[in-house]
């Protein structure tokens, strides 16, 4: 399969800082690439990179097999963009909105059809500033897609949306994924990349620390079960140091403690051994399998969300 | 091409669908105009409302001269005159007085002028061709019309003399025979006219129109959506910054168009203003005036920081540039600040140009002036706009 994106050694600085510190990878085509990472991570200034709002201090770009130091109108006439924040004109309405970006590229799919698309036939008519913010989102998707472009940035695309326009959000992806399409997502969302993506580079600080499938990147862990549950107020650092010495991969996130376990049944009994012998109710207990954020908490001692 | 078609229609349907915005394109300049035309339409030379200063400077006293005077003296001393008149012996002093503004002309009877009258008129029983005729001088401001049209006042008079005299003395006397000259050169005046405060304004008020307009749609346009991220989304796609410009300047023309029309129809058919707009020169000042004062907006645009700055920028040039241009009256004599903002200020050459190529106003400043300083105004505001201004916001 052809790579629709290539990376090497992308840089770039913002004075002493360095928000993408020498970072390469590949995106191939029609596949779902996630750049998940905390906030200030480097993934939103290496997808404006790519989206061409901003220049690499170093590095080099291959984008649809075009090789160059940033990116050009050719390559914009063949991309879609989601930006973190889409900021339109408020008085226009969706149909307007649609129109005056269609006269940007060279080649369009139907408004109507693209209206529909995103679920916005009922507001076609209304103005921007009338929308809710999963309109709103949706909107800025159907954008997006108007070119019927051969790659898709998305750049957190459901954060500050609701639980169902999120929903929303992601059928509409996995509809974009079925039509093969190369989507390009960064998020700080764990179970958003895990439900989505084909391939996940985890950054932070400016450089990629872990890539993989997701299921590549939890087997990692080689762990294959989580006890969590709420620290007992009663509890201090000595309790919590022999917790340690009995399970190596003990955490504390927030008020909740993480057990990384093997094997579920006797870790547990271990547990509630030493739980009664303590004296420690075991409240808000939960079994559950690592994801993401283990693996980032794993990598890094701090969750996705800090 | 497509993109800047798109452009001017979304500025298009976002004017229409902001009620304020479109009472300020529109309707403010009728009404700034009419407020002005009725508060200050009166100067326009009848004789209720007319008052003027003059000071007389005999310097002959002989017997003629002093029916001359009588002349004056009485029109002055009837009720209501327009006529105020002082009289001094000190024709370096009348002078300092009309240069301050204590008056607004002078009339100078010349040393000799009763012997040259009486010999004048000898002369004619004689039958010689050749005479010398009587001087006076009306001595008057260049570019202040009070003093335009008190000369012209004082014209008349003098001719009303040759009347008198006859009366007085039994002397005939061919009006022609009495000379006066106008110190400080004198453009013609227009038909006769009389100052006309609404031929003045209408000009005027297309420029303000054009700067207000204008000049805020294109500072704002170019630097609120910026400021907001709406560019940045643009720039995603395969739109150029001159695309987007382009758009906005076709808009900007299109109103700045329909502007022109509904003030120029507001103050000919309601106010019966007397210009001829629609000829070479006149265009040439009204589009020109546009362009300079669009590279003007660029300037702002491209100085300020953030929209907001280029906001406040717009406001702390808007005031001087307006009343310091010459627009709704004319600037002259003011203290050194103040006159050195209306000598740098383009709108007081442009409006100056517009008016003279209109034929209602002679122009203070040269033609060439005028064309010359606006334009430098325009490239320094194209150079420095395209080089400085910022399509993306620093993040």
């Amino acid at each position: 399969m052809e790579n629709a994106i290539l990376v090497e050694d992308l840089q770039k600085y913002y004075g002493p800082v360095k928000a993408v510190d020498g970072v390469s990878f590949k995106v191939l085509q029609g596949e779902v690439f996630t750049l998940l990472g905390p906030n200030g991570a480097g993934k939103t200034t290496i997808i404006e990179i790519l989206e061409g709002l901003k220049e690499p201090d170093k590095g080099k770009l291959t984008v649809l097999g075009i090789k160059s130091n940033k990116i050009t109108p050719a390559m914009k006439d063949r991309m879609g963009v989601v930006l973190q924040d889409t900021r339109l004109m408020e008085r226009l309405t969706v149909e307007e909105t649609f129109k005056l970006f269609a006269s940007f590229f060279s080649q369009t799919l139907p408004i109507n059809q693209m209206i529909n698309k995103v679920a916005l036939e009922e507001k076609a008519k209304a103005r921007v500033e009338n929308l809710s913010g999963g309109q709103r989102q949706r909107l800025a998707i159907g954008l997006a897609l108007l070119n019927n472009p051969d790659i898709i940035f998305m750049d957190e695309p459901t954060t500050g949306l609701d639980p169902q326009a999120r929903r929303n959000i992601w059928d509409l992806i996995e509809e974009l994924k079925e039509e093969k399409k190369t989507i390009f997502l960064t998020t700080h969302y764990m179970e958003e990349a895990e439900k989505l993506s084909d391939y996940i580079y985890i950054m932070d600080h400016g450089q990629i620390i872990a890539q993989g499938t997701p299921a590549e990147l939890v087997e990692g862990l080689d762990q294959d079960n989580v006890i969590e549950f709420s620290l007992d107020s009663s509890m201090g650092t000595k309790d919590l140091e022999e917790l340690e010495e009995i399970f190596p991969e003990c955490f504390l996130q927030d008020d909740r403690v993480n057990i990384y376990v093997k094997e579920m049944a006797s870790s547990f009994s271990r547990l509630l051994a030493w739980a009664e012998e303590k004296g420690f109710s075991l409240e808000n207990l939960m079994f559950r399998r690592p994801n993401l954020e283990d693996v980032f908490l794993d990598l890094t001692g701090k969750g996705l969300r800090d | 091409m497509k993109p800047v078609i798109s452009f001017f229609g979304v500025f298009m349907s976002r004017l229409f669908r902001d009620k304020f915005a479109l009472f300020w394109l529109l309707v403010f300049p009728m009404f700034l105009l009419g407020i002005l035309i009725l508060i200050f339409g009166n100067v326009t030379g009848g004789p209720d409302s007319f008052e003027t200063q003059v000071v007389l400077v005999d310097n002959d006293g002989g017997e003629i001269a002093e029916i001359l005077v009588n002349v004056l003296e009485t029109i002055s001393g009837n009720e209501n005159s327009w006529l105020i008149l002082s009289q001094t012996s000190d024709l370096e002093e009348a002078k300092k007085g009309l240069f301050a503004g204590d008056f607004q002309a002078i009339f100078r009877i010349a040393d000799s002028f009763s012997q040259d009258v009486m010999a004048n008129v000898g002369g004619q029983f004689m039958g010689q061709e050749e005479v010398i005729p009587g001087r006076v001088e009306i001595l008057w401001r260049e570019g202040v019309q009070m003093s335009n049209i008190t000369a012209t006042a004082l014209e008349q008079v003098v001719e009303s003399f040759a009347g008198e005299l006859y009366l007085e003395t039994g002397l005939m006397l061919p009006t022609d025979r009495v000379e006066f000259n106008r110190e400080m050169a004198q453009p013609d005046p227009e038909e006769g006219t009389q100052f006309n405060y609404v031929n003045y304004i209408v000009p005027g008020i297309i420029l303000m129109a054009f700067l207000s307009t204008g000049l805020d749609e294109l500072v704002t346009n170019m630097t609120s959506p910026r400021d907001k991220g709406i560019l940045r989304r643009y720039f995603a796609t395969p739109l150029k910054s001159s695309h987007y410009i382009g758009g906005l300047l076709l808009y900007i023309m299109v109103i700045a168009l329909v502007q022109l029309v509904i003030i120029y129809l507001f103050g000919t058919r309601v106010f019966s203003a007397r210009i001829e707009l629609w000829s070479p020169l006149p265009m040439f000042f009204v589009v020109f005036s546009l362009l300079v004062l669009l590279a003007v907006g660029l300037l702002i645009a491209a100085v300020a920081k953030n929209a907001d700055s280029a906001g406040r920028l717009s406001n702390i040039v808007f005031y001087p540039m307006m009343f310091l241009g010459g627009l709704y009256f004319p600037i002259e004599g003011m203290p050194g600040p103040i006159q050195l903002i209306s000598d740098i200020n383009p709108i007081t050459y442009l409006s100056n140009g517009l008016r003279e190529s209109l034929g209602v106003f002679s122009s203070p400043t040269s033609m060439e002036m005028n064309i010359i300083v606006p334009l430098i105004w325009l490239i320094a505001g194209v150079f420095i706009g395209v080089k400085r201004f910022k399509w993306y916001v620093a993040k």
